[in-house]
């Protein structure tokens, strides 16, 4: 390839930080191209541009996300294709990879029982409350919601969220407040701590993503478990193990929501 | 201010039926209509569960339906097979909703003259006894 000139123009407007590669004039290039042969280093930017204009992009460092104006719009480039619909406020999203079928289930919990799986939201959200629904009450029980943020390897790794408790010795939708902002193509881990056995639902089982395993299965794994004594604080960080994947057919992640604001 | 009182989990069916919505956040019960919401939680009965196979005999057995329901079956054999086979096919369920077996009392009380006139909370005691004892 035919080395290119290419004109390089620092703006120090309003944002100082953004580099412009301008569309070549004609210069003879039949594709009127611009070639940069070496690694295209972007922008780090704490947070997004004020007024960024179609066609710019930049590494928003605090989300961890590549971004870019596209027709007027801030979109996070990756690699995510499944449709999503940004919920309204006080709109409930199921922690679910988007593409369930089927009914919910529903299952009986176990004291000190820890169960979470991943989840990777389709979008920015910021919520504020987590929920599961108890569909069969048991004397005396509660439950708690975790949420983990993942290592470089896309495994729990440090607690981010661990709710209040929540009365699980009636029946119906148990919420708890939290404050938080969850961003698109972040692997997040969720899930239920049980005290005793009450029945919550649970979502199907192509709902929740295939967790790797120690061997070949021909069984989907879709839930790590732990048994953790319920009054001791949630794991943190959470110090994955191969061995606590579950190996029940019938054990899918438990069904959580997210209310977004 | 919601006054929830438990009645299963067939109450919040009803209520998100009704196109209304409780939850309880942070432990307080909240509801998209209090009023609304409130006079469906006081109005509702909890169905009773279903019994299976096994409970449903047991249940026959202990109120002396099952001699009833032999000679209803022998009774109806010729006289009206499609209603004989009904009842053939029904005792063999897997599963008996309470309701319809009550549908089903009044159905053939006619037809057994010796049949006790059983109130439904008659039969829901046996039901519930059944239940928590077999």
């Amino acid at each position: 390839m035919a080395t290119k000139p290419i004109f390089i123009d620092y703006d120090f407007g309003s944002d100082a930080k953004i580099l412009n590669l301008p569309t070549p004039s004609n210069s003879g290039d039949a594709a009127n191209k611009a070639y940069v042969d070496a690694v295209a280093v972007l922008p780090s930017l704490a947070s997004d541009p004020a007024s960024p204009t179609d066609g710019q992009a930049w590494y928003n460092s605090t989300t961890g996300q590549m971004r870019m104006r596209l027709n007027g719009k801030t979109c996070i480039i990756d690699a995510g294709q499944i449709p999503h619909q940004a919920p309204g406020t006080g709109h409930y999203v199921p922690m679910t990879m988007g593409g369930s079928s089927g009914g919910l289930g529903t299952l009986i919990g176990a004291a000190d029982r820890m169960d979470i799986y991943p989840f990777i939201p389709r979008g920015d959200m910021t919520i504020d409350r987590l929920s599961v629904n108890c569909t069969n009450s048991n004397a005396g029980s509660t439950v708690k919601i975790v949420l983990y943020a993942s290592d470089t390897n896309g495994k729990p790794a440090a607690l981010i969220v661990e709710t209040a408790t929540l009365d699980t010795a009636s029946t119906g939708v148990k919420e708890a407040t939290v404050s938080q902002t969850l961003r698109k193509g972040v692997t997040y881990w969720v899930g239920v701590r049980h005290s005793a056995a009450p029945t919550l639902t649970i979502f199907g089982t192509a709902a929740t993503p295939e967790l790797t395993t120690a061997g070949i299965t021909t069984n989907p794994r879709k839930v790590l478990r732990r048994t953790l004594t319920y009054a001791t604080a949630a794991t943190d960080p959470w110090g994955y193990l191969v061995s606590e994947v579950t190996s029940a057919t019938t054990i899918t992640g438990t069904g959580i929501w997210m209310r977004s604001t | 201010m919601i006054a929830y009182i438990e009645k299963g989990y067939g109450l919040h069916e009803a209520i998100a039926a009704a196109g209304l919505r409780l939850s309880q956040v942070d432990g307080v019960w909240e509801a998209s209509d209090d009023k609304a919401v409130q006079a469906i939680i006081d109005a509702y009965a909890d169905p009773l569960p279903d019994l299976n196979r096994a409970q449903f005999a047991f249940l026959l057995a202990l109120s002396g339906f099952d001699l009833l329901w032999d000679g209803l079956e022998t009774a109806l054999q010729k006289a009206d097979p499609l209603s004989y086979a009904t009842l053939k096919g029904l005792r063999a369920s897997d599963s008996f909703r309470f309701d319809t077996v009550l549908e089903t009392i009044e159905i053939y009380r006619d037809r057994l003259p010796q049949v006790p006139a059983l109130t439904h909370d008659e039969v829901a005691d046996v039901w519930r006894y059944t239940l928590a004892n077999f």
